[in-house]
């Protein structure tokens, strides 16, 4: 298996996740503070900034920055000073 | 009188950013609508973030948690955390690439390149800058009711009638005065100095309170503890499928005009990794103080005593105000509301509907060579202006209905990221279907209003769901099917938009 396809069934698995039922009546508080489901979505945002961190190092388009701007472009914007 | 000094200072800070970012004013349209393509991660990252997050991000998570609970951050928050960055990828950065290459500064510049059809941009251009206009009334009357709600007594003399509150129409005039002042100077570059400062403001303001409102209710476990239960949890407040579709909010983002013009500021494809990762980091630091604050206030008394901090009967968009008001000190409520008026950043908006009137209508009817660089920035200032004007006046009609507008604004630019996926993703997608999207898509849209009483009807639900599942759903059929009944869009312009392979 790719490191794509594992990053894109690693979105999936979030995006299923998402939908904390098993919390959805549970008022416990975690450390006293944080109710539970809260608590678990805080987690959940966090894991999905690190699958942020994978795209971001494992998949990474790598030509998009070597496209050149063509001169002759017809609504090109203008740039340089005020004329 | 304290709270109004400071967010006269917050304001001066604003103005002498916006004259500082004059000497790194290039000139030219290039820099004035898209600064050049030359911003760098971090300022591409909380230019972009600040621009996202709107009032909502302080006053209304709290006034949400406190009506239906603390499902709010997960249907709301952590949502926009996984689609946003998704659509900064699928959707900004290769439209960031097509936009260098090609010029575009717009999305309809964009949509009529691909499609090659001048009456596709006409065609979006009532829909794009038309969901902008209640999304600028909402922030300036979002910033009327802070600024009204904090200097409550603060000039009894010169503002009797509204209890000596500075009135929401002098304060949304100086607003939007404040921001005119540095977008007509600087564009998009002072717009994005600005915004950095105001991203920084705003999330550490919420940290500020909530530490504060957590000290004086005796603790962070004493403030839960006496938290009504019933809030802590999902049931009983949002059904699961509603919970399920409130996915489909925060698409909207992709489609954006003013998110778009941010996209084509990025100085190169590596300034966009920052803003993936950091961004669902940013959202949990900006809204969790506040959906705690907001759960807090549920069961909060005011010290020494047994009234409650938030009495019965108010709305429930004062709740972080009384919360601050009532368990900090004037300093702090002052600070937080400057970090309100910091989440309301209207600037890009602005500056969005100047350059999609300059671009899309004056330089496509009249061409590019009709007009001096000068003259298009100067055309683009006036239309801002123009349509500041118009949006101050529509404050003073009816407000209710422009409130419940706000998700409908949403719901709407949500509706057509199918399309915009299709275009950068499906060689297939065909002028036609694109055409029949925009106005399928729109009428739905209106037909959908119209049924929740315009808007009024806050818990209208479509089989339990939101009715941007049904939008999204209609115009990804649209797309679709119109797309394989129609010819395939010929080879020179596939070729033209699908050159690029990733690794």
């Amino acid at each position: 298996m790719s490191k794509r396809a594992l990053i894109a069934a690693y979105f999936v698995l979030l995006f299923v996740l998402h939908q904390d039922f098993w919390w959805q009546a549970d008022a416990r508080l975690v450390f006293g503070i944080v109710p539970v489901s809260l608590a678990y979505h805080a987690v959940w945002t966090l894991l999905v900034a690190f699958g942020w961190w994978l795209v971001a190092t494992f998949c990474w388009p790598t030509n998009l920055d070597d496209i050149p701007a063509p001169a002759d472009s017809p609504i090109a914007v203008k740039s340089g000073p005020l004329r | 009188m304290i709270p109004a000094l400071i967010i006269g200072l917050y304001l001066s800070i604003v103005v002498g950013i916006g004259i500082v970012s004059v000497r790194y004013f290039r000139g030219g349209t290039a820099d004035y609508f898209v600064a050049s393509r030359s911003l760098g991660p971090i300022v591409l990252f909380m230019t972009v973030f600040g621009t996202a997050m709107t009032a909502f991000a302080m006053v209304g998570s709290t006034a949400e948690t406190f009506d239906y609970g603390v499902g709010t951050f997960g249907k709301l928050a952590s949502w926009s955390a996984l689609v946003h960055p998704a659509c900064f990828f699928l959707i900004g950065l290769p439209l960031w690439s097509l936009g260098k290459r090609y010029g575009y500064v717009t999305q309809i510049e964009y949509f009529r390149d691909r499609f090659q059809s001048s009456a596709l941009g006409y065609a979006l251009f009532p829909v794009l800058a038309g969901l902008l206009i209640p999304y600028v009334l909402i922030g300036l009357l979002g910033v009327g009711s802070v600024v009204g709600g904090v200097t409550v007594g603060a000039f009894p003399e010169a503002f009797a009638a509204t209890r000596g509150a500075i009135p929401p129409s002098l304060t949304m005039a100086v607003i939007s005065a404040v921001v005119l002042f540095y977008v007509f100077i600087g564009g998009a570059r002072s717009a994005a100095l600005v915004n950095v400062f105001q991203t920084v403001v705003f999330v550490s303001m919420g940290l500020l309170a909530f530490w504060l409102i957590a000290d004086t209710l005796g603790g962070m476990e004493a403030a839960s503890a006496a938290a009504k239960p019933a809030m802590a949890v999902r049931a009983g407040n949002i059904g699961e499928l509603e919970f399920f579709t409130y996915f489909f909010i925060p698409l909207s983002i992709g489609v954006f005009p003013h998110v778009f013009q941010n996209f084509l500021t990025a100085r190169s494809a590596a300034s966009f990794k920052l803003l993936l990762v950091m961004h669902p980091v940013a959202i949990l630091l900006a809204w969790l103080p506040c959906i705690l604050i907001g759960f807090w206030a549920t069961g909060a008394m005011v010290p020494g005593g047994t009234v409650p901090v938030v009495p019965g009967g108010i709305s429930s968009n004062a709740v972080l105000g009384l919360m601050v008001a009532k368990l900090t000190s004037p300093v702090v409520s002052g600070l937080v509301a400057a970090g309100v008026l910091a989440a309301i950043s209207l600037d890009a908006q602005f500056i969005a509907i100047g350059t999609m009137f300059t671009r899309d209508i004056v330089v496509h009817h009249f061409g590019p060579t009709r007009f001096s660089d000068r003259a298009l920035v100067n055309i683009a200032r006036g239309f801002i202006v123009l349509m500041v004007a118009l949006t101050y006046a529509m404050t003073f009609l009816e407000t209710r209905q422009i409130f419940a507008l706000g998700t409908w604004c949403f719901t709407g630019y949500a509706g057509l990221v199918p399309l915009l996926l299709a275009a950068l993703h499906w060689r297939r997608v065909t002028a036609p279907a694109a055409f029949t999207a925009v106005t399928v898509t729109a009428v739905t849209w209106l037909a959908l209003f119209v049924a929740a009483d315009f808007g009024a009807n806050r818990k209208f639900l479509l089989g339990g769901m939101l009715p941007v599942a049904t939008l999204v759903l209609v115009c990804t059929l649209t797309v679709v099917i119109v797309s394989l009944f129609t010819r395939p869009p010929p080879d020179h312009l596939l070729a033209k938009f699908f050159p690029i392979k990733t690794s």
